[in-house]
């Protein structure tokens, strides 16, 4: 069976793609790195523009995604959880 | 042995209510601060997990927190009792009250590392409807319960090898043997003073635990 991602580990993969590419992604770049169907990514990509993670830039008529420092502190932070519940054993996730 | 002395622990000296009151404060900040670190994470993850482990560690600060005040009102209003000094209704009730918040922390846990199926909706609860409370039997509980979550995390430092998980696995061998200590109780009352500085040490552990996490 395959198990499913919960949106917290969607909304990481997002992000960390977005950081993998110098702070600043394609939405093709996100899809594909995240591993999401066009019309689920769009829902990830207002729920953290909405929040402040990220940022929707437009740049000679193609569009960029851009983490922003809330983001960069997100995916901080969700390391260290991640590492706190390691050591007891536990997925969370 | 007389089953009366097993069920029932001698009377320790009044002075090491101050130490146990030490260790007791040491345990629920930490126990508090777990939870609260935790919860951070079930507010954004929203997951069935993150809860138990949240509220099984709240669970525990409040815990240890009754055990502080009943400690410490023992020690500093000793005065006022003039025999059977450690038998006061504070202490009394505050140990009926710890040993409940303390068993369905533990049970929680167990909870955690307990795959899905094995886990039948309110028998934990019923249980502990049921449980008499008494100090022996509650800590025979509580090493049986502490004992499982040990050994998975025996097992997950095996899996890991990493000094984080050492540490989680340091504190509930500490837990585990402070429970083991209180029960042997009957045989000498130094075992309060050294189990009591085992909880505390354990509880150091995750704290160093946390600081190492934090860091990062």
């Amino acid at each position: 069976m395959i198990k499913r991602r919960s949106n917290i580990l969607i909304l990481r993969d997002i992000l960390k793609t977005i950081r993998k590419e110098n702070g600043k992604a394609k939405p093709t770049h996100i899809l594909y790195g995240a591993n999401l169907s066009y019309d689920r990514l769009q829902k990830y990509l207002i729920f953290l523009i909405d929040n402040g993670f990220i940022e929707k830039k437009e740049e000679d008529g193609k569009i960029f995604y851009l983490i922003t420092i809330k983001g960069h502190e997100y995916l901080s932070g969700l390391k260290k959880m991640e590492n706190f519940f390691e050591a007891f054993g536990l997925n969370i996730n | 042995m007389p089953i009366e002395l097993i069920s029932y622990p001698p009377l320790i000296p009044i002075w090491f209510y101050s130490y146990s009151a030490v260790a007791y404060g040491v345990a629920a900040l930490i126990s508090f601060l777990i939870g609260i670190f935790s919860y951070r994470f079930y507010k954004i993850s929203s997951s069935r997990k993150n809860l138990i482990f949240t509220t099984s560690f709240l669970l525990l600060g409040i815990a240890f927190t009754t055990l502080t005040v009943a400690s410490s009102y023992t020690y500093f209003y000793r005065p006022y009792f003039r025999e059977y000094q450690n038998l006061n209704e504070v202490n009394y009730k505050s140990f009926n009250l710890y040993y409940v918040l303390s068993t369905l922390a533990y049970l929680l846990l167990v909870m955690l590392y307990l795959p899905k199926k094995y886990l039948p909706s309110g028998f934990f609860i019923l249980y502990v409807d049921l449980w008499y409370i008494d100090s022996s039997t509650f800590h025979a509980f509580s090493m049986i319960l502490i004992g499982f979550v040990l050994l998975r995390n025996f097992m997950n430092l095996l899996k890991k090898k990493n000094i984080n998980s050492l540490l989680v696995l340091f504190c509930f061998v500490m837990i585990e043997l402070f429970h083991l200590l209180l029960l042997l109780l009957p045989f000498s009352v130094t075992f309060y003073l050294t189990a009591h500085a085992l909880l505390a040490t354990g509880f150091g552990s995750l704290l160093i635990m946390f600081i190492r996490v934090s860091r990062r």
